[in-house]
């Protein structure tokens, strides 16, 4: 059935929405803005909300993402279309939930506020160790990594098998969403996280059954081989991305982290951005939130440096694509 | 249904023909302007200023579901007395209008909620917006012509 029409009111509040996203020019001048503090008020003029502590940049970019995620919820009618995108605050409250029973300290203030789930639920479920509570995709890894923390206390395996399920979730939810933007946006979300987890595996020789359990099974790129180049070294995970659509990831790669990380983001809105000339349907929508999402992640580099003090030009450099 | 043409002859089918042309043109008016008008709303929860600008778009498409009234009462004024054959070209006189109709209201509307979204983004283009959608116009005007033409040339 055809429901591209489903989103025309949506579509209509989101394009006009999109004239508050910031261009290539507000970000320079965010960037020459002067301190932190002018930045941050700068920030506040342009409509990112009132500051309630200067210095909480990290509070003040999550409030901004949550009154993004409100929109879309209003916009939506039925938000779980778009789960995907958000999936990754419940797999990361998860592990901190996990993390906090085990080492019995408070993590509170490690809790994501934009959810699929509700979080007070999943934090019960893990508290009484009643994993049957949870979802049915997370209580197999949440057990899993339980166990893994309380018989090895390695905290680092925990989180490998916490991020895999989520970006099978992913992977999972993109195919079933039935739209081609959706699809292609879970395949590069896994594919990136992928490459990621594969370089830095072969850069701190992780066996191969860390490796095993941290990637994720994905079309554009063969799993077993990842696995199997990462316990040679990076320079055979570069070789064997040239053979992959992803070959431009060794050259990023070789430039510097930071010029591959900005790749990684930048492959996302590259996926989305024919959807500025689409009129129906929900890619507009999807399109919008990997706009709003890049544009959170490149302001949270911009205070981030100006609050240590960095110059304009390693800003400049790791400023994501922008979708206007 | 041929006991009521026998019966009535062919103001039957005359009839038939100008309940179609009301009936499914106005389908089409009627999708095309509840399209435009999901777009219009979003476009004016956000900035109610652009109101003016977004009915323009939503009007456009209701035209259809008039030129389906326009040919009804045209072929309304014939009946009374039409014998099988007039009946019969009545009725096919007010396909044209019925069938595009339909598709150029639905399709008119598609267009217009486009350009709902470029108001949003771009207000001082809207003249552009109205022109797409006012293209597919076009053809609703053609098929309306062409039935005027057919409807007159019975009795």
């Amino acid at each position: 059935m055809n429901r591209e029409y489903d989103y025309t009111y949506a579509v209509a509040r989101v394009r006009a929405n999109e004239l508050s996203l910031l261009s290539a020019a507000d970000i320079e001048q965010l960037i020459v803005a002067g301190d932190y503090k002018t930045t941050m008020h700068k920030l506040s003029d342009s409509g990112w909300g009132e500051i309630k502590d200067i210095y909480d940049y990290a509070g003040y970019l999550e409030n901004y993402f949550a009154k993004t995620w409100n929109f879309l919820v209003e916009i939506m009618g039925d938000i779980h279309e778009l789960d995907l995108l958000l999936i990754k605050n419940d797999m990361q409250n998860l592990k901190a939930a996990l993390k906090s029973i085990v080492s019995q300290h408070d993590a509170k203030d490690l809790y994501v506020q934009s959810t699929v789930y509700d979080t007070q639920e999943i934090l019960k479920a893990v508290e009484e160790r009643s994993f049957k509570d949870l979802p049915d995709f997370m209580q197999k890894p949440a057990e899993e990594a339980y166990e893994v923390l309380t018989a090895t206390a390695n905290g680092q395996l925990a989180d490998a098998i916490i991020d895999k399920a989520t970006l099978e979730r992913i992977k999972y939810l993109g195919v079933k969403s039935g739209s081609p933007v959706l699809a292609e946006l879970a395949e590069r979300m896994c594919a990136t996280a992928n490459i990621k987890t594969a370089l830095r595996c072969a850069n701190t020789g992780k066996s191969k059954d860390f490796v095993e359990r941290s990637l994720c099974e994905c079309d554009t790129i063969a799993k077993h081989k990842l696995v199997e180049t990462s316990l040679e070294g990076v320079d055979a995970v570069l070789n064997y991305l040239n053979d992959t659509s992803y070959a431009v990831a060794g050259e990023k790669f070789k430039e510097s982290t930071s010029v591959f990380e900005k790749w990684c983001d930048d492959i996302l809105m590259e996926c989305v951005n024919e959807a500025r000339y689409t009129a129906f349907g929900i890619d507009p929508i999807v399109a919008y939130y990997v706009a709003r999402d890049a544009e959170i992640k490149t302001v949270r580099i911009i205070l981030s440096a100006k609050i240590n003090n960095l110059p304009a030009d390693v800003i400049r450099e790791r400023v994501r694509a922008l979708y206007v | 249904m041929f006991q009521i043409v026998q019966a009535f002859g062919g103001d039957a089918l005359a009839i038939l023909g100008a309940a179609l042309a009301a009936i499914i043109a106005g389908m089409g008016s009627a999708k095309g302007v509840g399209t435009v008008g999901e777009a219009a709303a979003g476009v004016v929860s956000e900035d109610p200023g652009k109101f003016g600008k977004v009915l323009i778009l939503q009007i456009l498409p209701g035209t259809q579901g008039l030129y389906g009234l326009l040919a009804a009462i045209m072929v309304m004024g014939k009946v009374g007395g039409l014998d099988l054959s007039q009946g019969a070209m009545l009725l096919f006189a007010s396909l044209p209008i019925a069938i595009v109709g339909y598709f150029s209201g639905k399709n008119q509307g598609r267009v217009a909620a486009a350009g709902c979204s470029l108001v949003a983004k771009k207000p001082e283009q809207s003249g552009k917006g109205i022109i797409f959608a006012a293209m597919v116009e076009t053809y609703a005007i053609l098929a309306l012509l062409i039935s005027i033409l057919l409807i007159g040339k019975v009795g």
